[in-house]
């Protein structure tokens, strides 16, 4: 069976990095983007299979990355894991927003890795647990 | 402007604005001021209430005598109106009687005195002006220092939330590095770099719930309602899920740890990581204030046929009856006799005294200094064989 692909779009480069070290060793593949429309354009190009979502972007809001996300054919069905800084008062707006699990930075690795996992089973979202993940 | 400087009222200069339909009552009024040696006083009269209100958008006046009956209209509204537009000048209210009940309305709608036509003397009336622009000039720096504070307190609020938002970033950098070493991502490592990996990291966690308990502080700060994220779990899940977060550290404390769960089957309908987040705090705050080799106890039990309570009872040091009353208040910290202060920011109870209210439910304790305390929250339960969430959908989807 073929790696999953996971973009990850955040402007905190030493975390991406700390991440990608952890998703690798998980089995998966890894690309990253720094901004807003970077990222955007990375995952129009070449659709992964799944986006970890940072918030607060250069060049646009996390918000704006996923609406275009899930309003573009080539990337609507891709799921998003949100993983921010800004606490928990955004996730029921992302959720909305079809984020398939909302994660607050900081989290323990294992739960952005189950949430990844998670995600990528396609699992219908239940708002209230998977915010509990963060 | 600089807060004290004299306010222009005080000039030599007076310029009075008499508000009054009646033509001999102003004249009345007018010749009084004239008597008055105190100011140079310039005086404007103006009979119509359409007239009245544009005197006080202008605001070009350092007094205003305004009577209580202008034409059909109301001395009453106008005031008020004045207020509104921001006019800050003393407003005299005159009338023909001295009805109290009009009196506390003219100085409930913003009037600065009232007085009777027919008793007003020159005298009278100068200790009224003079009286009038004192109270006047206290009400304005009042109030340029009132909007200093909010403007500074707002501030205060967003610098909260900033500093806190930027915190998190590069903590979550720290703990993932700290993981991958720690799980041998990068290298295999020697137990004795394990243990300080291990001791790095709980200092980056205990430093996350300190940046948690300031980000909620600066929602709460900056006036908003905690958000709660409610659905239906048992009151045994939410104990399991905040024992499994704080069971190292009080086994590493050397305390025992013992469940009662009378109503472990009891549903509530709350937000279950902030239920987790005030277990959670006492069961810590009583793993911290006890010594080694004593019990704690996490459980919950019926109070009534609508409330639960869930509870974390310890042998540890206790609290005085006074401690007791404000251990729920923003930034107090116990202190312990032997250590002095207790590491934290003080913000933990008053966080849950926070959460547990904007669910409707309470928190409190009961102590004893040195035989231990009981720290207890209590949230209404939903009969679980007939568990609905309020929107009428199930409750287990």
């Amino acid at each position: 069976m073929p790696e999953k692909r996971i973009l990850i779009i955040d402007d905190a480069q030493e975390l991406v990095r700390a991440i990608t070290v952890r998703v690798k060793s998980e089995g998966f593949r890894v690309e990253a983007a720094f901004d807003a429309i970077q990222g955007l354009g990375a995952a129009i190009n070449n659709p992964p299979d799944l986006i970890v979502l940072d918030l607060g972007l250069p060049g646009g809001s996390g918000y704006d990355v996923l609406k275009k996300l899930k309003m573009i054919t080539a990337t609507c069905d891709i799921p998003v894991v949100v993983f921010t800084a800004s606490g928990p008062a955004g996730a029921a707006k992302a959720l909305q927003l079809g984020a398939a699990a909302y994660l607050t930075k900081p989290c323990e690795s294992k739960v952005l890795i189950a949430a990844i996992k998670d995600a990528l089973e396609v699992r219908p979202a239940v708002p209230g647990e998977r915010d509990m993940l963060g | 402007m600089t807060l004290f400087a004299p306010p222009k009222a005080i000039d030599r200069t007076l310029r009075v604005l008499i508000i009054d339909d009646d033509e001999e009552d102003q004249l009345i009024l007018r010749d009084m001021l004239g008597e008055i040696k105190r100011w140079a006083i310039h005086v404007d009269w103006i009979s119509r209430w359409e007239e009245a209100l544009a005197a006080f958008k202008s605001d070009e006046h350092d007094v205003y005598l305004v009577d209580y009956r202008l034409g059909a209209h109301n001395g009453l509204t106008l005031v008020a109106d004045a207020r509104a537009n921001h006019c800050q000048a003393p407003i005299i209210m005159l009338t023909s009687d001295g009805d109290v009940d009009v009196e506390l309305a003219a100085l409930k709608v913003g009037a600065t005195d009232f007085l009777v036509k027919g008793r007003v003397d020159a005298p009278l009336l100068e200790h009224a002006l003079r009286f009038a622009i004192e109270q006047s000039r206290h009400l304005k720096i009042l109030s340029e220092t009132n909007e200093r504070l909010q403007s500074l307190d707002n501030l205060k609020a967003e610098l909260l939330a900033s500093v806190s938002h930027e915190l998190r970033s590069p903590l979550a950098t720290i703990q993932t590095i700290l993981s991958n070493v720690q799980d041998q991502l990068l290298g295999p490592i020697n137990d004795e770099q394990a243990m300080s990996l291990e001791t790095a990291y709980n200092s980056t966690k205990h430093l996350d719930s300190l940046v948690s308990d300031l980000l909620d502080l600066s929602v709460l700060e900056d006036g908003r309602q905690m958000q709660l994220n409610r659905s239906i779990f048992t009151c045994e899940e939410v104990i399991g899920e905040s024992l499994e977060l704080v069971a190292l550290r009080i086994e590493h404390n050397g305390q025992r740890i013992h469940t009662t769960l009378d109503a472990g089957n009891a549903a509530i309908y709350a937000d279950r990581r902030r239920m987790t987040q005030v277990l959670v705090n006492l069961l810590t705050n009583a793993s911290k204030f006890s010594p080694p080799e004593t019990d704690i106890e996490c459980g919950c039990r019926m109070i009534s046929d609508g409330d639960v309570m869930l509870f974390v009872t310890d042998e540890g040091i206790g609290l005085s009856a006074e401690q007791a009353t404000k251990v729920f208040d923003k930034f107090h910290r116990v202190t312990d006799g032997a250590r002095g202060f207790v590491e934290g920011t003080g913000l933990g109870l008053f966080l849950c005294k926070q959460i547990m209210e904007s669910h409707g439910g309470s928190i409190g304790c009961t102590s004893e200094p040195g035989k231990g305390s009981t720290f207890f929250a209590i949230v209404k339960v939903i009969d679980s064989g007939e568990a609905k969430r309020p929107d009428g959908r199930d409750s287990h989807a």
